[in-house]
């Protein structure tokens, strides 16, 4: 049989195939957002811990001592302050931030004088 | 023997094809709203961040916070100059000895306010906040 044109299965095919990339361009695109969301949640979060830090930069080296293990921004960050030796503490700050429920972390020391 | 395409085979064609189309280009038109979207909030961030980040310079340099500092208002000294943040007209506002200049553009920024504890000085813009103590009081 001499065929001169495509058949309507050929066609078909052919659009198939044209769809698989386009979804995978649809997927990239859907990628690209979700990264990008949560740079920005990562850089929201990186501010309020950073706040959070300097408001027990700002406490007496008696009082941060002495303060439990407590929460901040609404029970989504933890505080935990750990004496290394007597005149030297070490701070760390944890928070866990939306969308991936990812979480960011702030280690510092505080000396007494 | 064939030829080629029937007009039904054609129709049935551009049928399948104009459907996978008409919701390729829904999806598509979804995407560009949603990056658009997120665009105007990367924005608004980053002329949050741009105006934090120049306080926080100033905050840290302070030696005290004045008593004209009210919640719209912040009024530092640092050495022998007078440093002033406050919005107006859609802008934030920086002025230094008498000379005002703006931090960010209009519509980036919808709000700013400032709350004060001690030595620490919470700014607040577009719901994002940051607290920064003053470090060099006497």
């Amino acid at each position: 049989m001499n065929k001169k044109g495509f058949t309507l299965v050929e066609l078909l095919v052919s659009f198939a195939i044209l769809m698989i990339m386009a979804s995978t361009y649809n997927y990239l695109f859907i990628i690209g957002k979700t990264r990008t969301e949560a740079a920005l949640e990562l850089s929201r979060a990186t501010y309020l811990i950073q706040s959070e830090m300097e408001r027990l930069h700002a406490l007496p080296f008696a009082s941060l001592a002495a303060m439990p293990a407590s929460a901040f921004a609404a029970g989504k960050g933890q505080i935990r302050i750990a004496p290394i030796t007597p005149d030297l503490l070490s701070l760390q700050l944890t928070l866990n931030y939306s969308p991936t429920s990812s979480s960011i972390k702030l280690h510092t020391l505080r000396s007494s004088n | 023997m064939k030829k080629g395409f029937t007009l039904i085979e054609l129709l049935v064609a551009l049928t399948i094809l104009s459907l996978f189309l008409s919701s390729f280009f829904y999806l598509f038109g979804n995407q560009v709203r949603a990056t658009k979207k997120l665009t105007r909030a990367i924005t608004r961030h980053q002329a949050t961040l741009a105006v934090l980040n120049r306080m926080r310079c100033d905050i840290k340099a302070a030696k005290k916070t004045l008593p004209a500092s009210s919640s719209s208002r912040l009024c530092l000294q640092i050495e022998n100059d007078t440093i002033e943040y406050f919005f107006s007209g859609g802008e934030v506002k920086r002025k230094k000895n008498g000379h005002t200049a703006p931090l960010s553009s209009v519509g980036e920024i919808s709000a700013l306010s400032f709350s004060y504890a001690g030595n620490l000085v919470e700014a607040k813009i577009n719901n994002q906040g940051l607290t920064l103590s003053l470090r060099n009081q006497e």
